[in-house]
């Protein structure tokens, strides 16, 4: 769906068509999901945070002024909420990639749907290392990378939604990933 | 190309194509002719690839978080379309009623806030209330003194009398000290421990004397005039 899409939806919402925001969470629920779960890694926290972002979003829908992409506002409302979520708890230490439902724990399952032959030499197990040294970074250099690298956000959006200058992302991209890099080598991954 | 090692800042600025052309071919032509650095850009290549391979994960159930996440979504909308709908018709509702209360008040009292004695006469008459007309010896400064003492309230002032209500024992103490008949510094309980004694009788311009009143005006506040001289 193009951000014009998006605003079609607004409209629609803003008219009365409350139902028509479905197609907002369907198309960026994944991506707010993602946000929080590398904020509190657990997925069960991650859900509610997804879900109270998203319901955050359509109370306050009046108030995008469409001056910048409804992306960037959706992410911008996110991460508000997640460092609030955060003070609020002030916890969230580092825990096992697991969580209990029905007695048993599970690992938390990596869709493998790669098609290409490239891509096949990424592993499950590559991936679990990635994301634990990933999640293991100092929260500015995580948070800018989890935008950067797995959602593709360009440079002048991650300076928006984070509220930070354009320079202080260079630098915090550079030297997240030269950290994410030492740290993987270490793991033996580079 | 440039003989020293390209830094890591710009080698991910390079991966991320944010700088100038310039400064891409120069940086291009210094990977070529350096493996140091030219490894060191594959292998960012290579990790910026593994993290984006994150975007792999995902909510498990994604319509049932969909049509969750909208449930709630439609509950709120009602909720602030419901208390939206309070906030304008609670002050509506007050402001009503406010003027409602206005136009009765206006209604009994009149634009100028002079009671309507007839109407005032026969309601008092109806709820067993007692009217009664008092002469004063004293003007009005003085005589607003004298109900003031016996905890009289004054409800209606004009040039030729003043309307009050007060309990039904203070009656003869204010009858007396607006007749002139009894000084005007003494009052109160005295006079009303002497009122069990006897009565007033209602409905009449009382005497100085002791009259019998019934036992139910005993407890009750007797409405009346002052008479002004």
């Amino acid at each position: 769906m193009s951000d014009k899409s998006d605003l079609e939806v607004i409209d629609r919402v803003l008219a009365g068509d409350i139902e028509a925001f479905s197609a907002i969470i369907e198309k960026y629920q994944d991506r707010i999901f993602r946000y929080a779960y590398s904020r509190v890694y657990n997925y069960d926290e991650a859900l509610d945070i997804a879900q109270e972002v998203f319901l955050m979003a359509m109370e306050a829908l009046r108030s995008f002024r469409r001056e910048a992409k409804f992306s960037t506002w959706l992410f911008s409302i996110m991460v508000n909420y997640c460092k609030n979520y955060r003070k609020k708890r002030d916890r969230f230490p580092l825990v096992a990639l697991t969580r209990s439902e029905g007695g048993e724990e599970y690992e938390i399952p990596i869709p493998d749907d790669r098609q290409t032959p490239e891509d096949d030499v990424i592993t499950g197990d590559t991936l679990r290392i990635v994301r634990e040294e990933l999640y293991a970074l100092p929260d500015d250099y995580k948070e800018i990378l989890v935008l950067r690298d797995i959602e593709g956000l360009a440079y002048g959006d991650i300076a928006r939604i984070l509220g930070i200058h354009l320079s202080n992302v260079k630098v915090r991209i550079h030297r997240g990933r030269e950290l994410l890099k030492k740290r993987l080598a270490e793991r033996g991954l580079l | 190309m440039t003989r020293e090692h390209i830094t890591f800042g710009l080698l991910s600025d390079l991966h991320d194509e944010v700088l100038n052309a310039a400064r891409k071919k120069s940086l291009v032509e210094h990977l070529n002719g350096c493996p140091a650095c030219g490894r060191e850009f594959e292998q960012l290549g290579r990790m910026v690839k593994m993290v984006s391979c994150l975007r792999l994960i995902g909510i498990r159930s994604r319509d049932e978080f969909a049509r969750a996440t909208l449930s709630r979504a439609i509950l709120c909308d009602r909720k602030r379309k419901r208390q939206l709908y309070y906030k304008r018709v609670i002050p509506s509702a007050v402001a009503a009623m406010v003027i409602f209360l206005v136009g009765i008040d206006q209604f009994k009292n009149g634009p100028t806030g002079e009671r309507r004695s007839g109407a005032r006469i026969a309601a008092g008459a109806g709820s067993g209330e007692v009217s009664r007309e008092i002469g004063s010896a004293y003007d009005m400064r003085k005589t607003m003194s004298i109900l003031r003492k016996n905890r009289a309230r004054v409800t209606v002032v004009t040039d030729g009398y003043i309307e009050a209500e007060a309990p039904s024992r203070f009656i003869d103490d204010i009858q007396r000290e607006c007749d002139g008949s009894f000084p005007t510094g003494v009052h109160g309980f005295a006079t009303a421990v002497g009122y069990t004694e006897g009565g007033i009788q209602d409905g009449l311009i009382l005497s100085s004397g002791i009259m019998n009143q019934r036992p139910a005006d005993q407890s009750g506040t007797v409405r009346f005039r002052v008479l002004l001289r």
